[in-house]
C-alpha cells in the first residue's frame, strides 16, 4: 500500500505533487498540506488505476461503472478503516480529473462528488466517480472549452468528511465584480454542497486586501445539507431553522479568518484562488483550492435575432429570473408575442411596431415599452394605419364581449376563484399543466368572469390609456390644474386588497401589543426568532386566532410570488413576523388619510374646469380609473392563488417522485421542465436522466441572478444618464414629495429586520409583499419600477415620496447613509 | 347591398348587445344586469326595424358572425393552448 508504485497513495506522499498521476484537484490539496493548511486526511486513487479499469477510454464512447479489481477494494477497505477511524466518520469521495483544476479551466462542478460514504459503497462510489467523466455536463464543458482529449483521464480522492456546521467557498478575487479588488466569501449553514450545487442563496462577504470585512449580503438559507445524516436513506437536504435562516452564518472575525487562509492559498499557489472552506466543531479546514478560471456571473453571449425589450409589467415585480419549470409552464399559456431569455420575459419590438400606426424612433419605443418617462410625440403612418384598424376590429369583434364584461366584473365576486382554485387543489387527477390551463384559460364563456382572474387582470389594464385620456383631457380643460398632483386622484381605495392586507399586519401588531412580554421578545435583537416565539405561545392566546385568520386570507402570497419555488407565507411565515415586528417599533410613521387628501385635490381640480359637463366627463374617467387601479391588484391577489395551487400540485408531484427515488432532494422539480417531470412520471426517465441537467441548470440560475436583466437586445439604449456630476441618482416621479433619512437598503423584504421607521427604503422592485414595508418609509427609492408599478401605487396610498426606475441604486447607494429624495423633481442624492 | 351595408353596421352592437346577456351571468344584481339587457334587446329590435323585412337578414347575420367569432376565438385558443401550439420560445 505504502509502495509509490503502487495505485493507491495517500496525499501527504510528494507523488501526490504530479497531476498527471493524482489529477489537478489531489495535487493542489498536496500542495495546501504541504504548506501545513488544515486539509482533512485524504488518500487517491491514482490515474493509473482508472486507465487499468478502463484501458480504452475515450471520450466518445462510455462505458459501464466498472468492477473494481480485488486488490483496488482490498486497498479501499484499508483506507476506509484509517480514514473513518473505524467507522466513526463518513467519508467523501471526490473527482480528480487530469484537466480538473488547471490554470485555464477549472471543470468546476462537472464531474461527481459523493458525500456520507461509508464501507458499502465506497467502491461503487469509485466506480461512478470515474464514470461522471462522460456525464453530458463534463462532456458539454469539453465541448465548450474546445478541450483536446490528451488529458482525459481521472484520479480519485477519498477523504475523511469533514462534518461541517458551516462552509462555503472564498474567492481572492470577487468574481461578481460588485466590489473589484475585493476578495468575496460565500457562505452557508451545514455542507457546502448545497452552495456548489446552487441550492442556496449563500450569505456574501466582501474583504479588501487587508482581509478586512467591508460588506455583506445576508442571503435567505431555507435548506442545508446536513453536517450528520439522521437517515442515510432519505434526502440529504434538510430546511434550515427558521431563525437561522436569515441570519449571519459568520461573524467579521471568522470571514476575516477565511480570507486570511485563502490569500495564503492564493500566495502558495501564484494566482488567484477560489478556496472550499469548512468550519466544524469550531476548527476551520480547506477543503480544495482551484484557480480562479474565469468570471462565474459572465453569461454567454447569444445571437439573439430581432428586438426585444424587457415586458416590464413582470421585470418591476421582481427582476431576478424565473426558474426553468416556472419559465416552461408560463411559456405554454403566454402569447407568442414575446420569449424568455435567460429566465427574463421580453416583448417582440419589431412585432410591435408593425401593429403600431405611429412614426416612432427606436430609443423612444423602447422608452415607451419600458414605461419610462412621459409618452413621445406621435405622428401617425398612414400606411400601417389600415392594418392596425383591420386587427382591432377583428380584435373587437372577436373580443369585444370579454372587453365589455371586463369593464364590470363585480369585485366582490371575485372570491369565486379561490373556491375554483380549492376544487382544482382537490383534483388528484389534475396535474400542475392541467391546473395551469383550468385555471388561466380553459373556461368556457358562461361561467362568470369573476371566476377568471387573470382575464379580469390584463383587463384591468386598461387604465394605462385612461390615464393618458385623463391627462389630454385635463391639458385642456384645467390648465392650470398642476398635473403632478394626478396622482393624488386615484388614492383612496379601501377596497383593494393589497391596502387590507397591509391594514390586516398592522391588526395583528394591535392584537399583539397589550402582551409586553410578546412585544419584547419579537423586538428583541437576540433571543430566538420571531417564528419560535410565536409558536411558543399558548394555543389560546389571542394573537395565534388573528394570525391563523390573516393566513387564511393571505397565506398564498409570497415574495416573488410569480415564482413557483417561491414559499408561499403558510409554508414560511417568518417575513409576515418581521413585518409585524416593524409595526411594533415605536415612532412608526403615522398613516395620511388618502381618502381626504383625493378630495382636497379633486375640489382643487374641479375649481380648475369651467363648466358643468367638462366637471361631469372628468370625474366619470376618474371612477373607471380607479375602478380598474382596483381591480388590478384585487386580480392579482387571486390570480396569485391560482400560482399557489400549481406549486403545491408541483411539490405532492416532487414528494412522490422522492419517494420512489426518481428525484433525491427538495426544491429540484422546480429546475426541470415539464416534459422532464411528465417522463419521471411515468418512469419513461429516471434520476441518472436528470441528475448532471438539474445540477447544470441551478448553477446557471444562480449565475443568472447575479445579473442584472439586459433591458433590451438589439435596441437603440432607452437607459437614462443614472449619476449626474452632482452626485444625483435620477428616475421618474411615482409619487411626489421630499425626504431625507438613512438609506436601507432591502433586497428581500423577510430580511428586513434593520428597517426603521422614517428610513428610506432602497429596493430593487416590489411586489404585495412589500407592502408591509411601506408605512415606515420615509421615502421609497426602486431599481425597476413605473408610475404603475406596485411600489407607485401603493405609495401614493400612504403618500410617501416615491422614486422609480432608479438604475444601480440597490448596489451604489449603501445602508446607512442619509439621503434626500426630491420624487417631485425625479432625483435622489446622498448628503453624508 | 343594403342588407350587406345593415350587416356591417349592426356588427358592432352585436358585440355590445350580447355582452348584455353575459352580464346576467357575471352581474350579483341581476335586476339591474336584466334591465341593461333590456335596453339592449331595445337596440337590437330598433336595428331590425330600422333595417326593415327585406334587410333583416343583415342584422341577423352580424349576430350569428359575432357569436361564432367569438366562440371560435375562445375555442381556438384553447386548442392551441392545450395542443401545445401556442407556446413562447426560451433561451437559456
Amino acid at each position: 500500500m505504502q509502495d509509490p508504485g503502487s495505485w493507491v497513495i495517500p496525499l501527504t506522499n510528494p507523488l501526490c505533487a504530479d497531476s498527471e498521476r493524482v489529477g489537478g484537484k489531489a495535487m493542489q490539496l498536496h500542495a495546501l498540506l504541504q504548506a501545513e493548511f488544515a486539509v482533512p486526511p485524504a488518500w487517491v486513487i491514482a490515474y493509473q488505476a482508472f486507465r487499468s479499469h478502463h484501458p480504452d477510454a475515450i471520450p466518445a464512447r462510455k462505458p459501464q461503472a466498472a468492477t473494481l479489481a480485488d486488490d483496488l477494494r482490498d486497498s479501499l477497505q484499508t483506507i476506509y478503516e484509517e480514514l473513518s477511524e473505524n467507522g466513526t466518520h463518513y467519508l467523501v469521495v471526490r473527482s480528480s480529473a487530469l484537466s480538473e483544476d488547471g490554470v485555464d479551466h477549472s471543470f468546476a462542478g462537472q464531474h461527481a462528488t459523493y458525500y456520507y460514504i461509508d464501507a458499502d459503497n465506497l467502491a461503487k462510489a469509485v466506480a461512478d466517480c470515474w464514470i461522471s467523466l462522460w456525464s453530458s455536463a463534463a462532456a458539454a464543458y469539453r465541448r465548450k472549452l474546445q478541450n483536446p482529449d490528451t488529458h482525459f483521464g481521472m484520479a480519485v480522492i477519498v477523504q475523511r468528511m469533514v462534518q461541517a456546521d458551516r462552509s462555503g467557498v472564498c474567492f481572492t478575487e470577487d468574481p461578481t465584480g460588485q466590489h473589484p479588488e475585493h476578495m468575496l466569501i460565500e457562505a452557508t449553514w451545514g455542507l457546502g454542497a448545497a452552495l456548489v450545487d446552487g441550492r442556496v442563496a449563500p450569505d456574501r462577504y466582501w474583504l479588501n486586501r487587508n482581509c478586512e470585512l467591508s460588506d455583506q449580503k445576508i442571503g435567505r438559507k431555507r435548506l442545508k445539507v446536513a453536517e450528520k445524516l439522521k437517515d442515510p436513506s432519505g434526502q440529504r437536504l434538510e430546511p434550515v431553522p427558521a431563525g437561522q435562516q436569515s441570519s449571519a452564518v459568520l461573524n467579521r472575525q471568522e470571514a476575516e479568518q477565511i480570507a486570511q487562509l485563502a490569500a495564503r492559498a492564493a500566495r502558495l499557489r501564484g494566482g488567484p484562488q477560489d478556496v472550499e472552506w469548512a468550519f466544524a466543531e469550531g476548527k476551520l479546514y480547506a477543503l480544495q483550492t482551484r484557480p480562479i478560471t474565469a468570471l462565474p456571473v459572465q453569461v454567454p453571449a447569444l445571437p439573439i435575432e430581432g428586438r426585444w425589450v424587457l415586458f416590464k409589467p413582470v421585470i418591476e415585480n421582481f427582476s431576478e429570473p424565473l426558474t426553468p419549470i416556472s419559465v416552461d409552464l408560463f411559456r405554454r399559456i403566454l402569447p407568442p408575442l414575446g420569449r424568455f431569455i435567460h429566465g427574463r420575459y421580453y416583448l417582440n419590438v419589431d412585432a410591435m411596431q408593425h401593429m403600431l400606426p405611429f412614426h416612432i424612433e427606436e430609443a423612444d419605443l423602447a422608452r415607451l415599452l419600458l414605461l419610462r418617462g412621459s409618452a413621445p410625440q406621435l405622428k401617425i403612418n398612414w400606411r400601417r394605419l389600415p392594418m392596425t384598424v383591420a386587427l382591432l376590429t377583428i380584435g373587437y369583434l372577436s373580443m369585444g364581449i370579454t372587453w365589455y364584461r371586463g369593464a364590470s366584473v363585480p369585485l366582490d365576486r371575485l372570491s369565486d376563484f379561490e373556491r375554483r382554485c380549492d376544487a382544482i387543489l382537490a383534483d388528484e387527477n389534475c396535474d400542475a399543466l392541467s391546473a395551469l390551463h383550468e385555471l388561466f384559460f380553459n373556461r368556457h364563456p358562461f361561467q362568470p368572469i369573476s371566476e377568471f382572474a387573470f382575464q379580469a387582470n390584463m383587463s384591468a389594464g386598461r387604465y394605462f390609456m385612461l390615464i393618458g385620456v385623463l391627462k389630454a383631457l385635463l391639458k385642456r380643460f384645467a390648465p392650470d390644474f398642476d398635473q403632478s398632483k394626478l396622482a393624488m386622484l386615484f388614492v383612496g381605495g379601501e377596497s383593494t386588497l393589497s391596502r387590507q392586507m397591509v391594514d390586516a399586519i398592522s391588526g395583528l401588531a394591535d392584537v399583539a401589543r397589550p402582551d409586553v412580554a410578546l412585544v419584547d421578545a419579537l423586538l428583541a435583537d437576540e433571543g430566538p426568532d420571531p417564528g419560535t416565539v410565536v409558536a411558543a405561545l399558548q394555543p389560546t392566546h389571542p394573537f395565534l386566532a388573528a394570525f391563523g385568520q390573516f393566513m387564511a386570507s393571505y397565506g398564498h402570497r409570497a415574495v416573488r410570488e410569480f415564482d413557483f419555488i417561491s414559499p408561499r407565507w403558510r409554508e414560511d411565515s417568518s417575513a409576515v413576523l418581521q413585518m409585524v415586528r416593524n409595526y411594533l417599533k415605536p415612532d412608526r410613521r403615522e398613516g395620511v388619510d388618502p381618502h381626504s387628501l383625493r378630495l382636497a385635490t379633486e375640489d382643487e381640480m374641479h375649481q380648475s374646469i369651467k363648466t358643468t359637463w367638462q366637471i361631469w366627463l372628468v370625474d366619470r374617467l376618474l371612477a373607471r380609473i380607479r375602478y380598474y387601479v382596483t381591480l388590478r391588484e384585487n386580480t392579482r391577489h387571486y390570480h396569485t392563488m391560482a400560482f399557489a395551487v400549481i406549486r403545491e400540485k408541483l411539490q405532492r408531484c416532487e414528494r412522490e417522485l422522492i419517494q420512489e427515488g426518481r428525484l433525491r432532494c427538495t426544491d429540484d422539480i422546480f429546475f426541470l421542465k415539464w416534459p422532464e417531470i411528465a417522463g419521471l412520471t411515468v418512469g419513461a426517465m429516471d434520476w441518472e436522466n436528470v441528475e448532471s441537467v438539474l445540477s447544470q441548470r441551478r448553477r446557471q440560475y444562480r449565475r443568472q441572478c447575479e445579473i442584472l436583466p439586459e433591458e433590451s437586445f438589439n435596441l437603440a439604449s432607452a437607459t437614462r444618464t443614472t449619476t449626474l456630476e452632482s452626485g444625483r441618482y435620477t428616475g421618474d416621479c411615482a409619487c411626489p414629495g421630499v425626504a431625507e433619512g438613512i438609506a436601507r437598503v432591502v433586497l428581500d423584504p423577510g430580511l428586513g429586520a434593520d428597517f426603521e421607521p422614517g428610513d428610506i427604503l432602497i429596493a430593487p422592485y416590489t411586489d404585495p409583499a412589500w407592502t408591509p414595508l411601506f408605512p415606515n418609509a420615509g421615502a421609497i427609492v426602486v431599481e425597476i419600477g413605473s408610475y404603475l408599478s406596485h411600489a407607485g401605487t401603493v405609495a401614493r396610498e400612504y403618500q410617501i415620496p416615491c422614486l422609480v426606475d432608479v438604475e444601480g441604486c440597490t448596489r451604489t447607494i449603501r445602508s446607512g447613509q442619509k439621503l434626500r429624495v426630491n420624487a417631485t423633481a425625479g432625483w435622489v442624492e446622498v448628503i453624508e | 347591398m343594403t342588407a350587406f351595408a345593415f350587416f356591417l353596421l349592426s356588427l358592432p352592437f352585436a358585440v355590445y348587445i350580447l355582452a348584455g346577456i353575459f352580464y346576467v351571468i357575471d352581474q350579483d344584481d341581476k335586476g339591474a344586469a336584466v334591465l341593461s339587457l333590456s335596453w339592449r334587446i331595445l337596440l337590437a329590435v330598433g336595428l331590425v326595424m330600422l333595417a326593415g323585412h327585406e334587410n333583416r337578414i343583415g342584422v341577423a347575420s352580424a349576430f350569428a358572425f359575432v357569436i361564432v367569432l367569438h366562440a371560435t376565438f375562445y375555442l381556438g385558443v384553447r386548442w392551441l393552448i392545450k395542443s401545445g401550439r401556442w407556446i413562447s420560445e426560451s433561451i437559456e
